[in-house]
């Protein structure tokens, strides 16, 4: 298991990153942390010849407030980064947890949010926070700049938006509603140290018992992050009681398509997300506001 | 005593905390060539053409071997394996070809470029496929294999047929006795194939120097066996074939014999005399060609009285070996025999299969067999109890083996320490105390109990030397292997009490088949007992020498005198004392040594275990005993399963060093916990669906529970100090132990491993559907 | 061949590397420093950390043209003398070292630990920790060994 040899471009701006990825073709590759294209690399799985890395374009790394109460994150800040920056703790804690809880303390300290978010798995823990705080991603490739939302960003198993030679520059997260409820559910019945079987992100904003905005998203169930839109409109609106909750929660069993593998079945995947759904739900309507 | 018993800190932990340990991985030499190898890649196949030239063209390769480089076989019972795949592969991983090259990109590129044409055959992927009739044969011609005794067992095939060995044990009257039960239950429960996972993999690396000696540095956990099947294999007379190992980076079974990395790398060396080859498998490597834990598929049927006296236990144990037989006997037998139970058990039946298949060749694995065949009987033991309205823990202290009990084997036991570890195991966990059923979550709790007992591999003969120096510091020179289980500290430990020297004063030295003497291997959870045994006969002899040499220097009878704190000094007169240096150096007139010899020979204790009834008044030098209490939760809507309590209690017949038999117990466990909860590698049909760490899981730090560890010591009639074994024995019952939490939880009974959350909730909604 | 020019455990070093080859070849085949140690390659079992700029890393998975004009700490660096570091020294009188091979990744992750949380409780410890395997399963002990360390370390401040 070593590295194929390869040519490694060290950019030190995003135009030039492109431009090295565009005239290395398939043969090139964007490499941020490494903690996901190495192992792959290391697998045999993927042979770049050329590696265009970047990690020190100047700027890509920040965190920083955004207008309205939001934050604009740089794609290769790592998620130690996210989750330890007191600006994401205060605006985002939802997306500073989600971030806490992938893999462990070294991954965190190497792994970007970018790159993990390009890297399309399922259960990645920061995209359905991402998803659920409806965020956007800013990309840039040999046609410009364009912005695309997160919720259309997975496209398919281990599949994005990205178009070729592109670069994933920033991630733009919306404020967290006032008030708002959040929990990232992380479960791993296999081991304690796992990819998330079910890795639901969820934020409501109540009114007494009554759900003013239901945002529900999940990883590792289907075979990428998705937003679980009909769970969310069995909430939004309605009265938060047992029944409603349990009619969301089948929403969301009945709207995935549940992958099949190692871990669990699809059918298993399908049963826990409908039981996780009621339970995170039942316990943020349960819990005094945020 | 004054360092035997002790918690001394262990003699190779601060040059390991610096990272200045060596060990296999860390063995370096100028020009050393990189070898790497070649798998098949298809689980059954014919090799029809095997072409290297392309590989040969590739600059940097200086050596290039296959099948055809070496015609003969080795193995430890039957010689079926070849050094390298000859005109057939029989698994996945199977070894087809070897490079060395002047660089790992140079060999990677070279393994790349050989090309094989197979002609791929029916495969056998399930043992009990493997067992009916019409099954391809994957050594159809086992009957002509040269077979060797091995612990006073040898195979007996089953001609045209996948079977290697099968074990008989037949006491008592079982057929008839099943009349005179009240209950009689039945089941059958199955074992996955499970990972070594050491963190340091297989490393070879060989040299074949101009004076036509082979000498290997290598991670193995028995230097003189691997010397002994590589002369043979080579046709070179041991003394030009050399073992050397240093430290090695947990083995719990692994690295032992050939395999395939040794016999790869020494043909390599071969073809570049004076130059160094080495071979380190990648994680892959480890995942796809090496061993790992036999897979089992039991049937057990236990018959009780009414009051829970047991009459009859009769077990049926197919044992998955894969490819190639190897230590696959020894498993059978051992654990085969342990599978009823440390029960009295006057009707007894065990019959025990090794099966070849097309799947990866498992090896011994710390617990040798007994946890596959403890996770039938032991989650028996407590569906016998439900059934008869009886608390399991008082069911099996109504039958449990105590002292003067005659064992299923036809032994009187004796210093039983059973007992006594499921009585503290059972205090521990409060298992006859109320148990609040439902936590505040609304899971399920359960507590559940196992307990085993194993032997050791017997008979063996074991060597060593205790060498005085002139300054009066001692050098242990054995072949005992340091693979994490502190064999160096402790046996440090037994020459320093002997020779009444302080332990910074006293090395081990690393194994070198050269220069430390036979021992079969650092496995078993021997070592203590023979080792330390020799250890502390040789050390008796040096002090018999060292006395009468410093009786002549000093013109005292040997017995008036007396060796304390590095001196030897005339009883009653303390200022009359000479180091034991001086003693030397008078003595010689100059400088020299003093040497001791120990030999450990078990066979005049042994007896033979007879082939058809599997009687033996004494089969095993000691007997290791070991329990587990478990208490666990269980999610009942999602089967989550959390182990929030364990106690683990091992009789380690005397402590030699407290705190390295905690590490012992406490690691067990926490390995049994990953086999019982997590660990499974996935197959479809012979190829490996997980050969990675990121779906293959093991335990961690936030997986393991507070763990209770308990030290019993009822000491030994032949033992150093009392000591037996200590390093396996706790990790045998947890697999069954949990199953019985899981089952006083839920009511649901888990039959094959490992237990998921999936499984577990997949029963609770068929018996809710019901 | 590229020439890396970095900082290893305070001494400035300048090493032959091939472009294609990861920190710890870079450590162990350019360097000689043998302490860190390769478990997997693929990043999961953490016997390679080191820590690069202060950051835990995974050398098996860090290129090594990448650490140009950094300072890297491995094992070897973590003694700041000829006595132990407190963290090596509660790892030794605990029990908490068996066959050592996870142990440098473990001390290295350890140090990081305390250097972020001085008082960790049991769960920071554990979760922290939690990338790290030790086969051998010594965790009750390794957890004693932190524990105790965090202990000395916080006295020392």
């Amino acid at each position: 298991m070593i590295l194929r040899p390869f040519e490694y471009v060290e950019s030190k701006t995003v135009d030039e990153a492109v431009t090295a990825l565009r005239s290395g073709g398939d043969d090139a590759r964007v490499i941020a942390g490494g903690t996901a294209l190495v192992p792959l690399m290391k697998h045999s799985v993927l042979r770049p010849e050329r590696l265009v890395s970047i990690a020190r374009i100047p700027g890509l790394a920040d965190i920083a407030p955004a207008t309205a109460g939001g934050l604009s994150i740089g794609g290769v800040a790592t998620h130690w980064a996210v989750s330890h920056a007191k600006v994401v703790q205060e605006r985002s804690p939802l997306l500073a947890y989600a971030c806490g809880r992938v893999a462990s303390p070294t991954v965190r300290s190497m792994g970007t949010l970018g790159g993990n978010l390009c890297y399309g798995e399922s259960a990645s823990d920061p995209s359905p926070a991402l998803l659920a705080l409806r965020a956007t991603v800013r990309l840039h490739g040999p046609g410009g700049a364009r912005t695309v939302p997160i919720t259309e960003f997975f496209t398919g198993f281990y599949a994005t938006a990205l178009h070729e030679a592109e670069v994933l520059t920033r991630i733009d997260v919306p404020a967290m509603p006032a008030g708002a409820r959040w929990r990232y559910l992380k479960w791993t019945p296999r081991a304690q140290e796992d990819k998330a079987l079910v890795g639901l992100a969820a934020m409501l904003v109540l009114d007494g018992r009554r759900c003013r905005l239901a945002r529900l998203a999940v990883g590792g169930v289907g075979a990428s992050p998705m937003v679980l839109a009909r769970a969310e409109a069995a909430l939004r609106d309605h009265e938060l009681d047992e029944a409603t909750i349990a009619r969301a929660a089948d929403a969301a069993a009945g709207e995935v398509e549940p992958m099949d593998d190692l871990q669990g079945t699809a059918e298993y995947r399908r049963d826990m997300l409908r039981v996780w759904v009621r339970r995170v739900v039942t316990g943020l309507t349960e819990e005094r506001a945020a | 005593m004054s360092v035997v018993g002790q918690s001394v800190v262990r003699t190779d932990a601060a040059a390991k905390v610096r990272g200045g340990a060596m060990y296999g991985v860390d063995v370096r030499f100028g020009g050393m060539l990189v070898g790497k190898t070649l798998r098949a890649g298809i689980p059954h196949a014919r090799i029809v053409h095997l072409d290297t030239s392309a590989a040969a063209k590739v600059p940097g390769v200086r050596a290039i071997v296959t099948g055809q480089d070496c015609s003969r076989r080795h193995g430890l019972f039957q010689k079926d394996q070849p050094a390298l795949a000859v005109d057939r592969v029989r698994y996945a991983g199977e070894v087809v070809a070897a490079v060395a090259a002047e660089d790992e990109d140079a060999a990677q590129e070279a393994i790349e470029r050989i090309v094989v044409d197979y002609e791929e055959l029916p495969g056998v992927f399930d043992m009990m496929a493997a067992v009916a009739p019409g099954a391809p044969l994957i050594h159809p011609d086992q009957m002509s294999y040269e077979r060797a005794q091995v612990t006073g067992l040898v195979l007996n095939p089953v001609p045209d047929s996948n079977i290697s060995y099968h074990f008989k044990l037949r006491r008592g009257d079982v057929e008839a006795a099943w009349s005179q039960c009240d209950l009689v239950v039945e089941d059958t429960f199955s074992t996955q194939f499970v990972q070594y996972a050491h963190l340091e993999p297989h490393v070879t690396v060989a040299l074949y120097d101009a004076g036509g000696v082979m000498t290997l540095w290598t991670s193995t956990m028995g230097p003189h066996t691997l010397r002994d099947m590589l002369a043979d294999l080579l046709q070179l007379p041991q003394q030009r074939v050399r073992v050397i190992t240093n430290m090695v980076g947990g083995g719990y079974g692994s690295k032992m014999y050939l395999r395939a990395i040794n016999p790869a790398a020494a043909l390599l060396a071969m073809k570049v005399p004076n130059r160094h080859v080495r071979i380190v498998f990648d994680r892959e490597d480890e995942f796809l060609t090496c061993a790992g834990r036999l897979p089992t598929r039991t049937t057990i049927k236990t018959g009780v009285k009414k009051d829970g006296t047991l009459v009859a236990r009769q077990s049926t144990i197919y044992w998955e070996k894969g490819a190639y037989a190897d230590i696959g006997a020894v498993i059978v037998r051992n654990a085969s025999y342990c599978s009823l139970g440390p029960y009295r058990i006057p009707h007894a039946r065990i019959d025990g299969y090794l099966v070849y298949t097309n799947r990866q060749p498992g090896g011994g694995f710390r617990g040798l067999g007994i946890p596959q065949v403890a996770w039938a009987g032991e989650q028996q033991v407590d569906r016998v109890a439900r059934e008869l309205g009886m608390n399991p823990l008082a069911l099996r202290r109504k039958n449990l083996l105590g002292e003067d009990d005659v064992s299923v084997t036809g032994e009187r036991m004796h210093r039983v320490g059973l007992g006594e570890c499921l009585e503290r195991v059972a205090t521990s966990i409060g298992y006859e105390t109320p148990l609040e059923r439902t936590a505040r979550s609304g899971a399920r709790r359960g507590r559940g109990l196992a307990c085993i007992l194993k032997s050791t591999l017997t008979p063996t003969a074991s060597f060593g030397f205790v060498k005085l120096n002139n300054d009066g510091s001692v050098d242990v020179i054995t072949s005992a292997v340091e693979h994490g289980q502190g064999a160096h500290t402790v046996l440090a430990q037994i020459a320093a009490e002997e020779l009444s020297v302080p332990m910074d004063k006293v090395r081990c030295v690393m194994p070198d088949t050269s220069v430390t003497p036979f021992d079969r291997s650092s496995t078993s959870s021997r070592t203590t007992f023979h080792m330390g045994l020799v250890v502390k006969k040789a050390s008796a002899d040096v002090r018999r020498q060292l006395l009468d040499m410093a009786g002549a220097v000093i013109e005292v009878d040997p017995r008036d005198l007396e060796m304390r704190d590095g001196a030897v000094a005339v009883r009653g007169a303390p200022d009359r004392e000479l180091s034991y240096g001086q003693v030397i150096a008078k003595f010689y007139g100059g400088p020299g040594t003093v040497l001791g010899k120990g030999v450990v020979n078990t066979k005049p204790l042994y007896d033979t275990m007879n082939a058809e009834t599997g009687q033996s008044s004494r089969p095993s030098i000691f007997w290791m005993y070991a329990a587990i209490g478990i208490e666990a939760e269980v999610d009942p809507d999602t089967g989550q399963l959390t182990v929030t309590r364990m106690a683990a209690a091992a009789d380690a017949g005397k402590a030699i060093n407290p705190l390295a038999c905690v590490q012992q117990i406490d690691g067990s466990a926490i390995m049994g916990l990953g086999m019982a909860m997590m660990e499974e590698v996935a197959f479809d049909g012979g190829r490996t669906l997980n050969p990675t760490f990121l779906d293959y899981k093991i335990p961690t730090t936030v997986d393991m529970p507070d763990t209770d560890v308990i030290i019993v010591e009822s000491g030994h009639d032949e033992g150093p100090y009392g000591a037996k074994g200590i390093g396996e024995s706790a990790l045998a019952p947890v697999p069954a132990a949990l199953g019985n939490a899981v089952y006083d939880a839920v009511g649901v009974q888990v039959k094959d491993l490992p237990i998921r959350a999936e499984k577990i909730y997949r029963a609770l909604r068929a018996s809710a559907d019901r | 061949m590229p020439v890396v020019e970095l900082t290893v455990n305070e001494r400035a070093v300048r090493v032959d590397v091939a472009g294609h080859w990861t920190l710890i070849q870079l450590l162990r085949d350019g360097l000689g420093l043998l302490g860190t140690k390769e478990g997997c390659g693929e990043g999961s079992c953490g016997a390679c950390t080191v820590l690069v700029d202060g950051r835990l890393t995974r050398a098996c998975l860090a290129l090594a043209v990448r650490a140009a004009g950094t300072r890297v700490t491995t094992i070897e660096g973590v003694a700041t003398d000829a006595a132990l570091h407190p963290i090596q020294d509660a790892f030794v009188r605990h029990g908490a070292i068996q066959c050592g091979f996870c142990t440098p990744g473990l001390v290295i992750t350890a140090k990081a630990l305390l250097d972020e949380h001085p008082r960790p409780t049991d769960h920071e410890i554990r979760e922290f920790l939690s990338g790290n395997f030790c086969r051998c399963a010594g965790y009750n002990l390794i957890l004693n060994a932190v524990r105790d360390a965090a202990g000395l370390l916080t006295e020392k401040r």
